[in-house]
């Protein structure tokens, strides 16, 4: 057997512990008492002296007790761990769907993982059962609001769509009006305000013509729906009128008027009808001013806006006149008819085909593939209206001057043949406007008869690209017998000369023929 | 057909579900029973969004007649018709006389 002996350290406890008494130190005044509390010195024996293991006894069944509840306690703590861990879960669910991060520091792993965030909610219950009266009354007048709120919605929006239909109606009725007046329409951008806007293209801008205004209008739609015709491009309105004036006395006096007949409706396709009929106007004004300035040296001038044609004892004006209606209306009634007054209309509607031929011209050009030729053609090309109409007037006035000559040749001489074949170059029919076109070239065929022996004067009568200068190809040949004549052989030529000038021809002629009869 | 015409009439189609849909949502919702106030309150202000929707949807069919109107009027190319033919000698001729006509009485002197 080995004894450990155990030894405190009384330095751990410090001083001695006082509440701990030292059993051998208690007197025998103090220890009596207390032996009395556990036992009796009554029934003391020696035997009971001698028998310590029944105190041991029941040391022993006082620490089964203890064992028992502590055993108890501990169940209970976990008990009431669980119970707390289990509704603070419940809090954090609860509490999840407002403050999730908070609640997920507190959730347990368990839950967060089975149950998602936020599932949990709670509502404060109240009794509802006395308020559903209330409720359903309630109910009834707020519905019978907001039904006669969305009533009167409907209503108002219906009859406010129902008036904008009417005024699209009439838009797009008179729409359709200018279409089936043919007129051709294209989406714009109105210059004003920058909205889509429809437009109506009125002008010849498409049908080869060069002007700057294309013709371009835009269809405004007014408060009532109907429609504004505006054009883009707003200028005054003119048109050509073309004056004869003849000299009397050394004055000229007007002897011809062009009129002004269009008549033009107010609605709507008058409106355009007029606006086209303008732009046209001031299309061919444009253009009879440029072409004007070419022909400057040839009796052509430009007086404040008007074309003065001198040709000999009359003078063609062409100008630039501002529409009026009244003064038009007027006009007609005013105006008693002059001699004249026909031709100046037939000289308007000539100038008018001829710039229609140039849009024709043009048009065709541009449906031509683009090369540089056909674009050089489109910027170098002018239209043909004043030289084709001076071009025919001298033309004619050159013809009888030379007519005259010749024939003064015969009578004055007795002799001589004459066949005159007037525009002789004229022959291919299969263009009606050909004689406009091109040079006009009129022979002149003089044969003269002197002792057996043939001069053949041949002159032919025509002009240069211009179509307004003079240019006489004068022939003469000199024939010994009639066989040659005829055929044409063994010919002299005496003569081939080309003048551009009336009197020189004149005098040429009289010499050779002077000359054949001496 | 051609697919713009298909969806064009697929738009109108579904404008029209939506539209009977709306009026038919304001039915649903007119039923007063045992409901709470907020609901009721709810309710109601879907009653005004149905009607707005129901006239949005009308304005759009009304914006699908201006379209087609637009389309039918600009986006069509109107082609008159025209006879390829050659001119007939014998109207050139005619236009040929009348016009030479027309040249000498212009350059008609006295």
């Amino acid at each position: 057997m080995s004894f450990i002996n155990l030894l405190v350290d009384e330095g751990l406890f410090g001083e001695k512990d006082p509440f701990i008494q030292n059993e051998d130190d208690y007197s025998i005044a103090e220890i009596i008492p207390k032996i009395l509390q556990k036992r009796s010195f009554l029934d003391l024996t020696e035997t009971s002296l001698k028998e310590p293991e029944v105190v041991e006894e029941k040391e022993e069944l006082k620490d089964e007790k203890i064992n028992e509840l502590k055993n108890e306690l501990t169940k209970n703590i976990n008990l009431a761990l669980n119970e707390t861990s289990l509704s603070l879960d419940l809090v954090s669910l609860l509490l999840s769907s407002s403050k999730p991060n908070l609640s997920k520091a507190t959730i347990s792993p368990f839950l967060s993982k089975t149950v998602p965030l936020g599932s949990l909610n709670s509502n404060k219950l109240h009794n509802t059962q006395e308020h559903t009266e209330d409720n359903s009354l309630i109910g009834q007048g707020w519905r019978h609001e907001s039904i006669n709120k969305i009533q009167k919605l409907l209503k108002d929006k219906s009859m406010e769509l129902k008036q904008s239909f009417e005024k699209d109606k009439k838009y797009w009725s008179m729409i359709n009006e200018i279409i089936n007046n043919n007129e051709i329409l294209i989406k714009l951008r109105d210059p004003v305000n920058n909205q889509k806007a429809i437009g109506v293209k009125y002008g010849y801008g498409d049908s080869g013509s060069n002007y700057s205004d294309k013709g371009i209008a835009v269809l405004r739609r007014d408060e009532t729906g109907g429609i504004l015709f505006h054009p883009l491009i707003n200028k005054d309105h003119k048109f050509v009128r073309v004056k004869i004036l003849t000299k009397k006395d050394n004055d000229f006096v007007i002897t011809g008027e062009s009129t002004f007949k269009n008549k033009f409706s107010d609605d709507l396709t008058g409106q355009i009808e007029m606006s086209r009929f303008f732009i046209f106007e001031d299309d061919l004004f444009y253009n009879l001013l440029r072409e004007a300035r070419v022909l400057i040296s040839y009796n052509v001038q430009l007086v404040s806006n008007k074309i003065l044609i001198d040709i000999g004892d009359e003078l063609i004006e062409i100008e630039s006149v501002n529409y009026d209606k009244e003064d038009t209306d007027d006009m007609e009634v005013e105006l008693e008819t002059k001699e004249n007054d026909h031709k100046c209309d037939l000289i308007l509607n000539f100038l008018k085909i001829m710039l229609c031929g140039y849009y024709k011209y043009n048009l065709n050009l541009k449906q031509k593939i683009p090369t540089n030729f056909t674009k050089f053609k489109q910027n170098n090309s002018h239209p043909l209206l004043l030289r084709a109409l001076l071009g025919t007037i001298n033309h004619e006035l050159n013809f009888k001057k030379i007519t005259t000559i010749i024939n003064d040749k015969i009578e004055s001489y007795k002799m001589g043949q004459l066949e005159v074949k007037k525009f002789d170059n004229i022959n291919d029919t299969s263009n009606a406007f050909i004689k406009s076109i091109e040079k006009p070239v009129s022979t002149f065929e003089l044969v003269l008869n002197n002792k057996g022996k043939y001069l053949k004067i041949s002159l032919s009568l025509t002009c240069g690209e211009i179509l307004v200068n003079l240019i006489v190809k004068v022939n003469i040949i000199r024939f010994d017998n009639y066989e040659d004549m005829k055929s044409n052989e063994n010919g002299g030529n005496v003569l081939m000369l080309v003048f551009n000038d009336i009197d020189e021809v004149d005098q040429c002629l009289d010499w050779s023929i002077k000359n054949f009869v001496e | 057909m051609q697919p713009r015409s298909i969806a064009l009439l697929e738009n109108i189609d579904s404008i029209v579900e939506n539209l009977l849909q709306k009026f038919q949502d304001i039915f649903d919702v007119g039923v007063i029973q045992d409901k709470s106030k907020e609901l009721l309150a709810i309710e109601s202000l879907a009653i005004e969004t149905d009607a707005l929707s129901i006239i949005k949807f009308c304005e759009e069919l009304l914006t699908i007649t201006k379209g087609l109107r637009e389309s039918w009027c600009l986006d069509s190319i109107k082609v008159n018709p025209v006879e390829n033919k050659q001119l007939e000698q014998e109207e050139i001729n005619y236009i040929f006389g009348k016009f030479n006509q027309l040249t000498d009485k212009i350059a008609e002197i006295k």
